[in-house]
């Protein structure tokens, strides 16, 4: 009963889904049925084919036995077949595909093997400006994977798959188009794919989606190792898009009350323009046995973007992410913390909730032309970590205040993680357990100039930081540039055992280097404001160098069981060549400066880091 | 002997003539069309023969052989098969090479058509009252070949000088037959642009027939005979060679009469891709509408005699067949 009001309600969304295809030529047509059974299964299935060369096609085969509730063609002003069909057996397939004159053709299928059973709704249509193929299905088996593919005659190319390794069930809606088509929301010459899909794994299970063309490629996927569940939606294009990714969402829905989300995509992707190629997810992800969603792009010039979440153990992510490649232009993120972005190039962005009981990790990277950046988030032991982050690498314009040409990557981030209990503390240690937090950013552009930060604890404890990285051409406000790499990072952290803040800028392969450190230990906090840049940096008309800078600001410094702050806890070293200059105590501020540099139009040359006291 | 010296300058004369005939070299080629023939793998085990015949003889000579060889991707005798899964539809085909679950429901999944290729080699010699120096090479290889290689290969070299009513009666024939239903390219060809001419190899049966008959009294004669169908990839195209040289011995003319014949007929399928709609995951495979129909069918006749003294008689014929030429 459960799986026909699944069915039911799957046949409402479907509905809704075919409504946004356009369609159609006249021209006379013919429909056929199909079907025969032996001894090995049975098949059945209808076509529907006119003289325009649309084509669209169900057909559906058990080793075992079904049910085809309703198979239906017709040829009236296109190509247009559907299937409800009920469908056991050790093997079942239920697929249904159109195609046009154009070259372009969309699939959607579902196959299961192992004590199979799938229960679907099935079309595909095909017009003379594009062709569509869905489904709305539920399916249990061995193995299980439903699949919707498009591909346009001009080679553009968008999927979306959902699968489960060892046992399991799949609930999903899914759709591909290709050609001239309007997708939820999207206006797309191309190809587009999406799901809505919620994966019961027994041991193992995935959902993903891709989409390339004209040399870009993204991906976005969500996977759960071992026993979990999956609650996804997913979206994938490839061509000339434009519009928002607006779907009307009661993501609890689909669960039936058992799971509950707080992602939505709505928003998330507004007033999107992409010529190349473009993937998102929102997802949720439980497994006992480690799970990680990502998402990836590859731009045709070579640039490259990736972000993703991963966790072993029990835990859970919460994610909403994207990645595009080509040209790109988007506001990003919610309404609150949205962005303008404008780029040519591959970006990959999340906003992610992870939790584990072993460790978890958060990642962004990006790279093109030499560059290179990343920032990330973990922690060992049990916590959780709320971040938002992106990569890029292109040329990328950010609502106007800032400009990179190379790669950028940053976060904002809150991790927290407890490590009592895991190890029996010594009596006359504090209770350390084995945990450790980190969030760190670097950028490179080689060997040329390169610059990280990072902000770590070990016990239980917590960080609360933004942070930023990029290497190549950066323009900040038109006021400040640096061409080179910039790191930096604003940070709040604390534990019940050690802490540190650290940042490194090296150029010239080292020639010029600063480090700055902060940091507690047996038990503290600090909040911290850390920033380094290798190579030609300028503020205008304050600061002009071309070596190494950085600075850190740490008002709050707080040591549990070191009164009054001691002289170590704060440090700064510099060097230019054999130069070398270091303090290791200052009152909250500290800087340190490598190379050939001019301060308020003094020039100088060497190292010097201060103020020394 | 003016007469016989009169016939002479005109035979010398008119050499030309018998060059022009002899000369009608058929190196043809069956074009214009995407000839399927994609060739076939040998089977696991493989055969090889290898004869070798010299004889001088004065008195009574005979030669009698005859190669029979058949190869097929079916069961023999059963009737070629469509490749798996597929089945009618109207008047089309539906064809979804790589579904598991209509692979385990209408057969094995064959991703090949049925093929088979038939070829029959023989030989018929005999000398009667004469001197005869016969000397021949035979060989047969069921093994995959690629051109400069051959699976039937026959060479001959002949004279003969009667005595009063002495003969030599020789004829010589070599068949290549084969018929094929449609294959998915990629699995034919090694070739990744074979797909480009033709993603779908159609339906083919085809048929060469080349051979010789003499008939003489005196004279010199060298045949080679020769074919080619069992390879590992379609990439190459299937031949089948048949040549043959009369002279006179020495600077005497042959005497008598010698023919030389190639027939074809090759019928040509015709396979319309309607429409091609791959799935998202390989083992759902990708669906084919075909329409199918005769395409092509090339009907070739053709036969050279000639009787009386003969300085020389030359024909060469070489038939090749294949989507890849």
């Amino acid at each position: 009963m459960g799986g026909r009001m699944r069915t039911i309600r799957r046949a409402i969304a479907i509905s809704l889904l075919f409504l946004v295809i356009f369609c159609c030529s006249i021209g006379t047509a013919a429909t056929y049925d199909f079907g025969a059974a032996n001894g090995n299964g049975v098949y059945s299935g209808t076509l529907a084919v006119d003289n325009n060369g649309n084509v669209a096609v169900a057909i559906a085969a058990s080793t075992g036995e079904f049910q085809v509730i309703d198979q239906v063609a017709d040829d009236t002003g296109g190509a247009f077949a559907t299937q409800l069909v009920n469908a056991t057996g050790e093997n079942v397939f239920v697929g249904t595909g159109a195609s046009n004159a154009n070259g372009d053709t969309a699939s959607t299928g579902a196959l299961a093997t192992g004590n199979a059973m799938i229960e679907t709704i099935q079309g595909a249509e095909a017009g003379g400006a594009g062709v569509a193929a869905g489904q709305a299905t539920y399916m249990e088996g061995q193995t299980a994977v439903a699949g919707s593919l498009g591909v346009s005659g001009d080679g553009y190319q968008a999927s979306t798959d959902t699968h489960i390794s060892n046992g399991g069930a799949i609930d999903t809606t899914q759709e591909a188009a290709a050609g001239r088509i309007l997708f939820l929301g999207i206006n797309a010459v191309g190809a587009v794919a999406g799901q809505i899909s919620e994966i019961f794994a027994g041991n193992g299970g995935w959902a993903s989606s891709t989409a390339n063309g004209n040399g870009n490629t993204v991906t976005t996927e969500a996977s759960v190792a071992g026993e979990g569940v999956i609650d996804t939606i997913q979206v994938a294009g490839a061509g000339q898009v434009e519009g928002g990714i607006e779907y009307p969402l009661e993501y609890g829905d689909l669960s039936d009350g058992e799971l509950e989300s707080q992602v939505g995509i709505p928003e998330f992707f507004a007033d999107l323009s992409v010529e190349g190629a473009f993937a998102g997810q929102a997802s949720y992800v439980w497994s006992d046995n480690g799970g990680y969603t990502r998402s990836s792009a590859a731009s045709a010039d070579g640039y490259q973007a990736n972000t993703g979440t991963r966790y072993s153990g029990t835990g859970v992510i919460d994610t909403i992410q994207g990645a595009a490649a080509g040209q790109v232009e988007s506001q990003i993120g919610y309404s609150e913390l949205s962005v303008d972005l404008s780029f040519g190039g591959a970006v990959a962005g999340q906003a992610s909730s992870v939790e584990s009981n072993q460790h978890a990790t958060a990642q962004s990277s990006s790279n093109g032309n030499g560059y290179q950046a990343e920032t990330s988030a973990g922690f060992e032991d049990d916590g959780s970590i709320d971040t938002i982050q992106g990569a890029l690498a292109g040329e990328i314009d950010i609502f106007g205040a800032a400009s990179v040409a190379g790669a950028a990557a940053g976060q904002y981030t809150n991790i927290t993680s407890d490590s009592s209990g895991l190890l029996t503390p010594a009596p006359y240690m504090p209770d350390v357990g084995s945990g450790r937090g980190y969030a760190s950013s670097s950028a490179t552009t080689g060997s040329a100039a390169s610059a990280e930060t990072s902000a770590e604890y070990s016990g239980s404890g917590y960080i609360d930081t933004i942070q930023g990285a990029a290497a190549g051409e950066i323009d900040i406000l038109s006021a400040a540039s640096v061409a080179g790499a910039v790191a930096g990072q604003s940070s709040y952290l604390g534990s019940d055992a050690s802490g540190e803040a650290h940042t490194l800028a090296s150029f010239n392969n080292g020639y010029d280097r600063v480090e700055l450190t902060s940091q507690f230990s047996e038990g503290g906090s600090m909040d911290i404001v850390q920033g380094g840049a290798a190579g030609r940096i300028s503020i205008t008309d304050v600061f002009n160098a071309q070596g190494a800078a950085a600075a850190q600001y740490n008002p709050t410094l707080y040591s549990q069981y070191a009164v009054p702050i001691s002289s170590y806890e704060m440090t700064a070293s510099a060097d230019h060549g054999g130069e070398h200059d270091e303090t290791d105590y200052s009152d909250g501020f500290q800087w340190a400066v490598a190379g050939l540099i001019e301060f308020e139009g003094e020039p100088h040359s060497g190292a010097e880091v201060g103020p020394h006291l | 002997m003016l007469k016989w010296g009169r016939i002479y300058e005109v035979i010398k004369m008119k050499k030309g003539i018998f060059y022009i005939v002899g000369f009608l070299a058929l190196a043809f080629m069956a074009t214009g069309f995407a000839c399927a023939d994609p060739s076939i793998q040998a089977t696991p085990e493989t055969q090889g023969i290898t004869t070798t015949t010299s004889a001088q003889v004065s008195g009574w000579f005979s030669m009698e052989q005859e190669t029979s060889w058949q190869i097929s991707t079916s069961p023999l005798g059963s009737s070629l098969t469509r490749p798996s899964p597929s089945f009618p539809v109207g008047p089309y085909v539906v064809y979804m090479p790589g579904n598991i679950v209509l692979e385990e429901i209408l057969g094995d999944g064959n991703e090949d058509g049925g093929i088979i290729y038939e070829t029959v080699y023989s030989e018929s010699t005999s000398a009667t009252a004469g001197t005869i120096d016969y000397a021949k090479q035979f060989s047969a290889d069921t093994g995959n070949k690629i051109p400069g290689e051959n699976n039937i290969e026959a060479e001959r070299l002949i004279t003969f000088n009667a005595d009063s009513s002495g003969r030599l009666a020789s004829s010589e024939y070599l068949m290549l037959d084969s018929a094929g239903e449609f294959s998915v390219a990629d699995e034919v060809f090694t070739c990744p642009f074979a797909a480009q001419v033709s993603e779908i190899v159609p339906q083919f049966c085809n048929r060469v027939e080349m051979g010789s008959e003499l008939d003489i009294s005196t004279g010199s004669v060298s045949t080679e005979a020769s074919d080619r169908f069992v390879q590992a990839t379609g990439d190459y195209p299937v031949a089948s060679d048949y040549s043959i040289r009369l002279t006179g011995a020495g600077d005497e003319f042959a005497q008598g009469s010698v023919s030389a014949f190639v027939n074809v007929l090759d019928q040509e399928g015709n396979v319309d891709v309607v429409s091609r709609i791959p799935f998202e995951d390989s083992e759902m495979g990708t669906f084919y509408l075909l329409e199918m129909g005769l395409g092509s069918e090339l009907s070739y006749e053709e036969q050279s005699e000639v009787h009386g003294q003969i300085a020389v008689f030359d024909k060469e014929m070489h038939y090749e067949s294949g989507v890849l030429r």
